[in-house]
């Protein structure tokens, strides 16, 4: 079975609207793809190529894409599909003494709202609903958008949910129509500083490039794969708007309001191949609601991996699933008497490492004296996604497989 | 039937939880895995490996510990990981340099002499003391508590200054974060190197090395303590032991007397009885010895592996061997005569199982029975029984039986 989809000849993504986007430096053109790779639609640049895209975003009006520059410098450029053609809006040239830009993974901390009331023609002034979901300040850019129009308008300046327009806006809209925004580019770099041998991650202004916060780490550094978006998963933190980057075979989530910056989760993915110890690198990610979709040259289905020439999706959800389960027997080495027993704990953890709680866990084993006498019928989770049971020996002196088992329901 | 489990492609692991980690200096993460060998979670190391294999590593309740080679192989890097955040940290390196000191480190195993306990009492942001529930024997001016996580999932590290009386040390410098009653401690006053140098010498050398002083404070020789691959920290009432692995013997070492007080055997032997199956890395949990091997012998079989898989044993005392004895040998078939019989019982340790039931039978004819057929053994794991003889001449077997409960 061929498991390609995408087959994307750059190693980047970014989706819109159910669709996988590609800068192709070779023919100059934004090409669309449908999820099975049929190419939907393509768009000329106005402005040609010259480097080959390392890393895409959309942040629901405009497309970024990250490219090397000349040494130790970075371009981000920022264009718009305008009548079917993807204008190039601005450039963003990251070149400092101060810093050795050397990057893989980019993305525009954006936010989308929508507006309290109906505006009119003329209009400079308007409000959202509920609280300012991140920084907007007088001399970004808000875009109104729904079914009919698109504007995008500069701030002047904004007092809690009020937003006051620098020009009128020139349509009408309704309430919750959407209004959107974008504020900093958030770059993984690998030189903290013009220190190559360490890593850190960029807070960058996305209007004006300069360097509004550096933060060093090694876990900054060999990032190939990052985005930025809504996350919804973890019960006890509520809505986060989420850093995304993937490390290894781990998605990190770091809470970007947090000082100073701190992870507040991570995401095991399958991204191993089947030697169970290789990495499968991935290139750059996108998230669509509760579902990430990460670009690959390699993936491991079924306990086999497969290589292709292209780079193709493979989905992962942000949906809390069975993920794994553990299985200890205490003691695990018993006299075979049928008398002695052992102790039984097998742990569900979801693939953020959290418990599963009540969930059905059914123990088996392979000894044709011994038993399950305990829980072997099915028992639930408890609050720590412990489920608990109760093996009696056989009379063979004999290796015994225990088996627990736990279904996603 | 398929004996390995865990498959690490790695000589070294450690647990928690009832899970086997390891670390993979080609990608810098840390693997989770259960009994079966899945992975089921990973972690990446905010900090590199360097890309040298991990010899060994240790967990304290808290930390990771891992001992990689150096800049030459006479020299070793042990490195303390804490998980923050779903990173793994290094918190502290420590650097065994040959060309620096007048040692040379030729180090396969290590082990932390770590000791885990919990506040007796909360502490507030800003206090300058903290009590703790046991463990207090250990505690000396220098150690480094590491408390936590509190209920923000934060550690603090704190020294230890000297005693306030009773349970209570002074530190010093403030606490930077408030921890509840009861939540864990760990410290870490030494580790313990198995060098195959003392000195620049070579010899089999056991080095006791000082946190607190970041240098070596005692060597011990032995031949015994040269090429050592398995080792680890345990304690058990009250007493501190070095544990190490040599040949098919666990061996535990004292570590407030530097003598080696028990001696386990373990069934590391090919069907042969000669081959050794070479331990890489123990672990101890709930118990039982987990033992890191690439080869293992199961009912009559030999097994090679070319992944790293654990093999069990129990530290708690248990049955391991009975021996028979029987005097006289030779009696006439009288319906009358007696022959002493005696089981001799003993466990891993070849100490005496104590006041188990051993269950005497015969194959004689029906006039020749034993006459106590479940004594229970004594104090030097003795049970005794007496055999009358039958009526009929023949070889009788008597056999002694004997299983265990616990």
């Amino acid at each position: 079975m061929a498991n390609e989809n995408l087959k994307f000849r750059k190693p980047h993504m970014t989706i819109v609207d159910g669709y996988f986007y590609m800068f192709d430096d070779d023919t100059d053109m934004l090409l669309a793809k449908a999820d099975d790779g049929t190419t939907a639609f393509s768009y000329p640049f106005d402005t040609l190529m010259s480097e080959t895209v390392l890393s895409a975003e959309h942040d629901g009006v405009n497309f970024w894409s990250l490219e090397p520059g000349a040494a130790n410098s970075m371009v981000i450029r920022r264009t718009r599909l305008e009548n079917y053609i993807c204008t190039l809006k601005q450039t963003v040239s990251l070149s400092s003494p101060s810093h050795h830009f050397n990057s893989e993974a980019f993305t525009v901390e954006h936010y989308h709202c929508t507006i309290s009331g109906a505006y009119s023609p003329g209009a400079t002034s308007i409000t959202i609903n509920g609280e300012m979901p991140g920084q907007l300040s007088g001399g970004m850019d808000i875009t109104l958008q729904n079914d009919t129009y698109l504007e995008t308008i500069t701030v002047q300046n904004v007092v809690a949910n009020v937003i006051t327009l620098t020009d009128p806006i020139i349509n009408s809209y309704v309430d919750s129509d959407e209004l959107l925004f974008y504020n900093y580019i958030w770059l993984f770099n690998n030189a903290d500083g013009t220190d190559d041998s360490k890593g850190a991650l960029y807070k960058i202004n996305a209007y004006s490039g300069s360097v509004v916060q550096k933060v060093e780490s090694g876990a900054y550094r060999g990032i190939n794969a990052c985005t930025f978006g809504e996350v919804d998963h973890f019960s006890s933190f509520g809505i986060v708007d989420s850093l995304m980057f993937v490390k290894a075979s781990n998605l990190l989530f770091i809470d970007i309001s947090s000082f100073p910056l701190s992870y507040y989760g991570s995401m095991a993915m399958d991204t191993i191949q089947s030697d169970d110890v290789t990495i499968i690198e991935v290139y750059d990610i996108s998230m669509k609601e509760r579902n990430l979709y990460r670009l690959q040259l390699k993936a491991t289905y079924y306990g086999s991996t497969s290589s292709w020439s292209t780079y193709n999706y493979q989905p992962a959800t942000f949906n809390p699933m069975v993920a794994s389960i553990s299985l200890e027997a205490s003691p695990n080495v018993i006299a075979a008497n049928q008398i002695s027993s052992s102790d039984l704990i097998a742990r569900v953890k979801d693939q953020f490492g959290q418990a599963i709680v009540a969930r059905l866990v059914y123990f088996t084993e392979d000894d044709p004296d011994g038993e399950i006498t305990s829980g072997g019928g099915g028992t639930n989770t408890d609050s720590k996604g412990e489920a608990a049971a109760v093996y009696r020996s056989g009379i063979s002196a004999r290796l015994v497989k225990i088996t627990a088992t736990v279904d996603q329901t | 039937m398929a004996y390995d489990n865990i498959k690490i492609p790695y000589p070294s692991f450690t647990m928690s939880d009832g899970n086997f980690f390891f670390f993979n200096h080609t990608n810098n993460m840390v693997y989770k895995k259960n009994s079966k060998g899945d992975i089921i979670f990973t972690y990446a190391l905010e900090g590199s490996l360097g890309g040298k294999q991990v010899l060994s590593t240790q967990y304290d309740g808290t930390h990771f510990w891992t001992l990689q080679e150096g800049d030459s192989s006479l020299d070793r890097v042990i490195k303390k990981w804490r998980l923050e955040s779903y990173v793994y940290k290094t918190i502290d390196t420590i650097y065994l340099d040959s060309a620096s000191t007048d040692y040379n480190y030729e180090i396969a195993s290590f082990v932390n002499e770590s000791y885990q306990t919990t506040l007796s009492s909360g502490v507030s942001v800003g206090d300058s003391q903290v009590s703790i529930s046991s463990k207090t024997q250990f505690v000396i001016p220098g150690t480094v508590f590491t408390l936590g996580p509190n209920s923000d999932g934060l550690y603090e590290e704190v020294t230890v200054t000297g005693t306030l009386g009773g349970n209570t040390y002074g530190l010093d410098f403030f606490t930077s974060y408030a921890h509840e009653e009861d939540e864990v401690v760990v410290f870490t006053n030494y580790l313990w190197l198995f060098n195959n140098y003392n000195h620049k010498t070579s010899q089999g050398t056991l080095s006791k090395f000082s946190i607190k002083d970041d240098a070596i404070i005692s060597n011990t020789e032995d031949n015994d303590f040269s090429d050592v691959d398995a080792s680890t920290f345990y304690y058990s009432d009250n007493v501190s032991y070095v544990l190490f692995v040599l040949g098919t013997l666990l061996k535990f070492i004292d570590i407030s007397t530097l003598t080696i007080t028990k001696s386990m055997l373990m069934d590391n032997i090919r069907v042969n009885n000669t081959t050794v199956n070479v331990i890489k890395e123990i672990e101890i949990l709930d118990d039982t010895l987990y033992r890191l091997q690439n080869n293992a012998t199961y009912y009559g079989n030999d097994y090679s592996f070319s992944t790293y898989n654990y093999q069990c044993s129990p530290l708690r005392s248990f049955v391991d061997s009975v021996t028979m004895g029987t005097y006289p040998k030779i009696v006439p078939s009288d319906g009358v005569s007696l022959v002493n019989a005696t089981a001799v019982v003993q466990d891993q340790y070849s100490d005496p199982s104590i006041y188990k039931t051993v269950w005497f039978s015969d194959d004689d004819d029906e006039y020749g029975y034993m006459t106590i057929t479940e004594p229970l053994t004594d104090q030097n794991g003795v049970a005794r029984s007496y055999y009358r003889a039958g009526v009929s001449p023949k070889t009788v077997i008597i056999t002694a039986f004997i299983t265990q409960y616990d």
